[in-house]
């Protein structure tokens, strides 16, 4: 029994520890790369090759003046980071990085994970509303409508190989792979994607943010650690996005020769670097051709993708 | 519409930041690493002395004279060819690099050099002297860590 709950304690040390230094790290990587893709070198400064530079910046952050604004609801202000934080951390405890290491298998580990991402979408608003300005409450509510609508597509894009796989539970959504799901579901994995990018605001869907047009959305009112809160969720809600992708489309830790870790870690940053380079590239969608995109093309092409899914399985 | 659902035009704009993640940054790493000026570049101008050490300005006053910004102070001392100058002083941190005073000099007794690093808090480390003026040029280069 405590042997048990000592392994367990271990787990979740390795898995947030680590974590936390990805996602750390990840604004590094993030730099590093768009600078390269725009013919810059990024940080260089700080250590060799600026490899110290997100611990200055946490430091820098740790160490800055907490600053609430006179006219925001103090309670909800505090609250909301905290809501967005957790709900991106807590999505951890369900993916499997190996076959035997996890922190816990639940039998509807993606249905989990979709419906704690979604309560992530909580702080967003909560922190929009509460800061009191009026480009915040603007930032909120745009992610309020935009994370509730492409997480029908994300839900609906996972559907397809769920039906295929036959279960919720993630480990054994890979196990049942023999080949990446990917093949099997091409359409499901663009879709997949296209919908994450809108679900973890980034570029091109970036409209929460929106830095020229609303300042920084919702969190225009947030510095110092409350700031580095969002900041940290946005970036754990990338990896957990990368992962599932990992997990369904790719066949997670599944492949040749290296041990199973190595791989899903392989293909985890293969997504990550996609999501990055695709910020390199594309500009900001228009907030209507965005919610066009979503719902006239991409919903109609889910539901066909399942419906056919149906249908051949059947056939089979 | 094939193209736009393969997306065709979003894979080009992926390839080409691609291709550029590739090449080679074109950042140069100011203070550790530094970009050679052009030979003709205008920095901090220096005086030139003949082969046997003795000074080239006959103290004219020219440049001086055809200074903008004003801040070339020339006193000379003897005659005819024996005319020297005592005081030559520069204030670098009013020069406006415009080189008129090279270009003016009959006697080409100054040049410009490539060294630009003239921010400087000390304002008096920017008047140069005579003494100073005569160093190479290298010499005045100081790193930013003092």
């Amino acid at each position: 029994m405590l042997h048990e709950i000592g392994l367990a304690l271990l787990r979740i040390i390795v898995v947030f520890g680590v974590a936390l230094l990805f996602v750390a790290y990840l604004t590094y990587l993030e730099r590093k790369i768009i600078g390269h893709m725009q013919v810059r070198m990024g940080p260089m400064r700080v250590g060799p090759h600026g490899l110290l530079q997100p611990i200055a910046d946490g430091l820098k952050l740790f160490f800055k003046e907490d600053i609430v604004p006179y006219e925001a609801y103090k309670l909800t202000f505090y609250v909301a980071p905290l809501i967005c934080l957790v709900c991106a951390l807590v999505l951890f405890a369900v993916i499997p990085v190996s076959k035997s290491f996890m922190i816990t298998r639940i039998n509807i580990g993606l249905l989990y994970v979709l419906s704690i991402a979604s309560v992530g979408v909580l702080g967003i608003i909560l922190a929009g509303w509460a800061s009191g300005s009026k480009y915040s409450l603007l930032g909120g509510l745009r992610s309020a409508a935009q994370m509730f609508s492409y997480e029908i597509f994300l839900g609906f894009s996972l559907m397809g190989p769920l039906m295929i796989a036959g279960s919720l539970d993630l480990a054994k959504i890979v196990e049942v792979q023999k080949v990446p799901m990917l093949i099997y579901q091409p359409v499901a994995f663009v879709i997949y994607i296209i919908a994450a990018l809108g679900e973890i605001n980034r570029v091109p869907f970036d409209l929460p943010e929106a830095e020229s047009e609303l300042v920084a959305g919702f969190h225009t009112e947030y510095s110092g650690m409350k700031f580095a809160y969002f900041f940290l969720a946005e970036y754990a809600n990338m990896l957990v996005v990368s992962a599932i992708a990992t997990i369904v489309f790719l066949a997670g830790w599944k492949g040749p020769f290296l041990p199973g870790w190595v791989w899903f870690l392989i293909k985890l940053f293969a997504f990550v670097y996609f999501f990055i380079w695709v910020r390199a590239t594309f500009p900001r969608y228009r907030y209507d051709q965005f919610m066009q995109i979503g719902w006239k093309i991409m919903l109609p092409i889910v539901l066909a993708n399942i419906v056919v899914t149906g249908i051949v399985m059947m056939l089979i | 519409m094939i193209a736009k659902a393969f997306m065709t035009d979003l894979m080009q704009g992926l390839q080409r930041t691609l291709k550029y993640f590739f090449s080679k940054p074109v950042t140069v790493q100011y203070p550790k690493e530094k970009l050679t000026p052009f030979p003709r570049f205008r920095g901090f101008i220096r005086l030139v002395v003949n082969e046997d050490g003795s000074h080239k300005c006959i103290a004219c006053g020219q440049c001086a004279r055809v200074c903008p910004a004003g801040c070339i102070t020339v006193k000379g001392e003897g005659k005819g060819k024996e005319r020297h100058p005592v005081v030559f002083d520069i204030n670098f941190g009013r020069c406006i690099y415009c080189a008129y005073c090279v270009e003016i000099c009959p006697v080409d007794a100054l040049e410009t050099t490539g060294f630009y690093e003239g921010a400087e808090y000390d304002l008096d480390w920017l008047d140069f002297d005579i003494n100073k003026l005569l160093e190479d040029y290298k010499k005045w280069e100081r790193t930013f860590k003092k």
